[in-house]
């Protein structure tokens, strides 16, 4: 098994270590090659586990699925039994593992009366597996070096997006020549923050703001970390265009990505066309939908270009 | 004849120890029970203030607090347990040397499950339950030392003098 895999293997077998006993006594059957590959965990009340990799899925218990008293059990370990100190990503409908893994939390959204939302009831879970493919961006950046302007990925769900923003900031920030690079990280899905340490490996040049709106998040940064390269992911929104817009003043060179299916759907958005517009991105780079950061086509994004 | 006499008098007093020792345990398990109160106002203070996950909070109590043998306990438990487990674990090493009743015991284990569940608005609310039920197990507990106390001391010492005049 290659390093990367085992590493791959190690980090699967350690979140099947959440589900019950009886059942993640069950994913000893599986070949650590199947488990390497592993993309989601899917909890769902009163249904097997579902594990997804990128190509099939298996299921653990179908005889004997969850229990709503489990589901809420393995909820409270995620948690860490303190399901308060959690309230922030919940509010948000997340929770981020260690290891830098992101669980979709279902259940029933109440709001109190400060406004504030939280969930009860949890029904189903879905793990996805933050997995590092080092090196993995080393085909885009020199395909589209010398990286002095802004590079914008599009993709479909689950295509590696994430995975790409997050090797790009390791390569641009480490030595032989590193850039000061900014990673604006709204949902700890970059970095994988966990009590303030990332889960994953940045760069010697690389500092994460973590948790922050990204429009607030960029103009912090411009503002007081001179920073060369500013990455985000899933950006579009009114208030962080006009952060890019200003960064751009300060020089800084943007990197971010955007959800599409297609190149003609990337289009018809309008938050493409303000991004267009605002003049931050001159490279648009389109993934395939294989979940395997797989390159489809590279272009430029001229100003008139609609 | 004096030898008999010391002997006696070692009784009557031995008589008269016991019965402190009986009513330093209730002093004792006052103590115990101040103690988790003061533990859950610390708590409360923690989650109100930085909603600290609770086996972090009980790490830097224990850290902060090195002669407190339930924290050490609990320190120890929380190694790879649910804080409900590792509560529970601690609280039946250490019953003995906090001289808590099984009562105790199994009203503090209640407390420990309503925490680590709720938002902090949940947690606060549990914790105001918890406040409540730990302050009437120490006022019972007052009421007990007082009471009991005197009778232990006053029963131990009529009960070594009874068997010192005996064996005169």
């Amino acid at each position: 098994m290659l390093k990367e895999q085992e590493r791959h293997y190690q980090r699967a077998q350690k979140l099947t270590g959440y589900l019950p006993t009886r059942l993640s006594a069950k994913t000893a059957r599986l070949s650590p090659a199947w488990l390497s590959n592993l993309n989601e965990i899917r909890l769902r009340i009163h249904q097997p586990v579902v594990l997804m990799s990128d190509k099939d899925y298996r299921l653990l218990g179908e005889h004997t699925p969850l229990t709503g008293e489990e589901i809420r059990e393995i909820f409270e370990k995620m948690c860490d039994y303190s399901v308060y100190s959690r309230q922030n990503e919940l509010s948000r409908g997340y929770l981020l593992l260690q290891g830098g893994h992101r669980v979709g939390v279902c259940g029933t959204a109440t709001t109190d009366n400060s406004g504030r939302r939280t969930l009860r009831n949890i029904s189903s879970l879905n793990i996805r597996v933050a997995n590092e493919f080092i090196h993995c961006a080393d085909g885009l950046l020199q395909a589209c070096a010398p990286l002095e302007e802004g590079l914008l990925i599009a993709g479909p769900p689950c295509c590696g997006k994430t995975t790409l923003l997050r090797d790009i900031a390791l390569s641009l920030s480490s030595p032989p020549s590193p850039r000061k690079v900014v990673v604006v990280d709204e949902r700890g899905e970059l970095a994988g923050m966990y009590q303030g340490e990332p889960q994953h490996t940045l760069g010697l040049f690389c500092d994460v703001l973590n948790g922050y709106p990204k429009g607030e998040g960029i103009l912090n940064a411009v503002r007081t970390l001179s920073p060369d390269v500013i990455i985000c992911d899933e950006i579009g929104a009114g208030q962080e265009i006009d952060a890019i817009r200003e960064g751009l003043n300060s020089g800084i060179c943007f990197i971010a990505s955007i959800h599409c299916r297609n190149v003609d759907e990337l289009y018809r958005k309008p938050q493409f066309q303000k991004l267009r517009q605002s003049g931050a991105f001159h490279q648009l780079v389109l993934l395939k939908g294989d979940g395997r950061c797989a390159i489809d086509e590279i272009r430029q994004v001229p100003a008139d270009e609609a | 004849m004096r030898l008999k006499g010391i002997a006696c008098l070692l009784i009557a007093l031995i008589g008269c120890a016991m019965g402190l020792e009986y009513r330093g345990r209730l002093t004792a398990r006052v103590k115990s029970l101040i103690m988790f109160s003061l533990l859950f106002t610390e708590i409360r203070a923690s989650i109100a203030h930085s909603g600290t996950a609770l086996h972090e909070i009980m790490w830097e109590l224990a850290i902060c607090q090195p002669d407190n043998r339930f924290l050490a306990a609990l320190r120890e438990a929380l190694d790879g347990q649910s804080f409900c487990g590792a509560w529970q674990a601690a609280l039946s090493s250490t019953k003995g040397i906090l001289c808590l009743t099984t009562d105790d015991v199994a009203m503090l284990n209640r407390c420990a499950t309503l925490l680590g569940k709720n938002d902090v608005d949940g947690e606060l609310r549990a914790l105001d339950i918890i406040d409540d039920r730990l302050s009437q197990a120490i006022a019972e507990a007052r009421e007990k030392q007082r009471t009991d106390g005197t009778v232990y001391v006053a029963v131990g010492s009529a009960c070594g003098t009874v068997l010192a005049l005996l064996l005169l």
